[in-house]
């Protein structure tokens, strides 16, 4: 397979951190398989599995099934695949939190019950 | 930075960021009138509405509380109502406004004051009350004292990772300092309502979050609307939103990340200083009138499409959410948060921005909705007209 690595200038990225503790990225142009996501402080990360358009999400490490999307700094949604670093992340492999799972997560303030 | 701007004092101690002077009407019949006598006095804002009296008692207490908000708030100097009938239910709040210090009067249209002299008795009020208005002058505030609302409209794929952010990276630095911002929009937290709930400074407080949600979905279902299934939309999807709560996880990041001190009404005046939440609509025009009337002096209003919404007393502050917005729309863009795509600006420095551009209005640099005269205020009914 023939890589394509991006040709990337010195400040350019096509990956945003909104979070530090975010385990996927946004992307900031549109990147194809074998593009190599560089992120927004210019490092570069990892490599990129499918075509993925701007504006969607790539993960930017491993997140096994079950796992929470974690954008914001906080669950956005629950791994329905175990989902590898580079791949596209979307409706295929990521559901939203049921009723239960967010009033778990309501409810963990400080260890109090709030309900 | 800065940690003082210059404002207008008003006798009950609030500061205000413009020096206005309105005519507005009690009842959606008198609408015309005050347009009218606004422009009779160079300078006069009319402020009408299509709301009156007609209403369910909930919506009746919402309009007066949205009026009186308006009539006293810290921008206007002087306010104007035009009412109709013996009894107007005006008088009241201009007796209450009147005690705060503020500058009111009420004219009532009736069979022995017909428009003619109404017309007549306004512009020599209003002459004056201008007049008034320009020996006012600025002197120093400190930068806490603002209360900024924070508010959507023409959202795009960009809003929640660039405009959003950053006005909650604002948000969280004048909420530090000792400031006040307050979050609007009660649909847009659908999903993510946990979130905030959690943020929440005790239980009181999270639970009147979860109860304000929990009803506006509540009347939502009984027009047919079910919010949580029918988001996200295609659209939203095809943009790369993958579920609810990622949407509206976007919205509330205007929110920041600080604790939630308050839940306040549409309209209402929060007690407590910090993070604030106000029930609105999604609904952009009326979401604002009804921070504005609640007291914040300045909204920032994040866009994706270019929303021209102004308000007739606060000035709203747009942030474009993407660099091409604000290539092709730039007369209607104050902030370009769109910069943090190319690269050259961090979510951190876009907050920044966002703060010196505030107090450059605050200070009275015009925006782009003031310049072009958008002055759009329209009030939140919750149920049907009587």
């Amino acid at each position: 397979m023939k890589r394509q690595m991006l040709d990337m200038k010195e400040n350019e990225f096509n990956a945003l951190i909104l979070d530090e503790r975010d385990n996927i990225v946004v992307l900031t142009k549109d990147v194809k398989e074998g593009d190599v996501l560089y992120s927004s402080n210019h490092t570069k990360m990892v490599e990129v599995r499918d075509a993925v358009p701007k504006g969607h999400k790539a993960a930017a490490v491993f997140i096994p099934k079950g796992k929470s999307i974690i954008k914001y700094g906080e669950s956005s949604g629950i791994a329905t695949k175990d989902i590898e670093p580079g791949s596209h992340v979307h409706t295929d492999n990521v559901r939203g939190l049921s009723e239960e799972e967010r009033q778990a997560l309501r409810l963990s303030m400080n260890g109090e019950e709030y309900r | 930075m800065t940690e003082t701007f210059q404002g207008f004092r008003r006798t009950d101690g609030t500061i205000g960021v413009r020096n206005l002077v309105i005519v507005m009407n009690t009842d959606a019949e008198l609408a015309g009138l005050a347009k009218k006598m606004a422009d009779l006095v160079s300078g006069v804002i009319p402020v009408t509405h299509q709301t009156g009296k007609t209403h369910s008692e909930e919506d009746r207490e919402q309009v007066r509380r949205t009026l009186k908000g308006t009539a006293g708030h810290p921008n206007v100097s002087a306010a104007l109502f035009i009412g109709f009938g013996e009894n107007d239910e005006a008088a009241s709040m201009v007796d209450e406004l009147r005690e705060e210090g503020r500058n009111v009067h009420l004219m009532t249209l009736t069979k022995n004051n017909p428009v003619a002299s109404v017309m007549k008795q306004g512009k020599e009020w209003l002459t004056e009350a201008v007049e008034g208005s320009l020996l006012e002058k600025r002197e120093k505030a400190d930068i806490r004292e603002l209360m900024i609302g924070m508010e959507c409209g023409g959202s795009d794929a960009w809003s929640g990772v660039t405009a959003n952010p950053s006005i909650g990276s604002f948000s969280d630095s004048h909420v530090h300092r000792g400031g006040t911002t307050i979050l609007a929009e009660t649909p847009e937290a659908i999903g993510a309502e946990h979130i905030l709930a959690k943020r929440a400074v005790n239980e009181e407080v999270s639970r009147a979050f979860l109860d304000l949600v929990g009803n506006y979905e509540k009347r939502a279902e009984n027009i047919g609307e079910d919010i949580r299934s029918a988001n996200p939309s295609p659209g939203n999807i095809k943009s790369g939103l993958s579920t609810l709560e990622e949407k509206s996880l976007g919205c509330i990041k205007k929110g920041g990340t600080s604790p939630l001190k308050e839940v306040v009404k549409y309209a209402q005046q929060p007690q407590e200083q910090g993070f604030i939440f106000m029930d609105t609509p999604g609904y952009d025009v009326e979401s604002v009138a009804g921070l504005a009337a609640g007291g914040a002096q300045i909204v920032l209003f994040s866009t994706g499409k270019g929303s021209p919404t102004g308000s007739p007393i606060v000035p709203v502050v747009k942030i474009g959410t993407n660099p091409d917005l604000y290539r092709n729309m730039p007369e209607h863009i104050d902030v370009n948060a769109g910069k943090i795509l190319e690269g050259t600006y961090s979510i951190v420095d876009m907050g920044e921005e966002i703060y010196h551009t505030l107090i450059d209005v605050a200070n009275s640099a015009v925006t782009a909705s003031e310049s072009h005269r958008n002055r759009e205020f329209s009030i939140w009914r919750m149920a049907e007209t009587m």
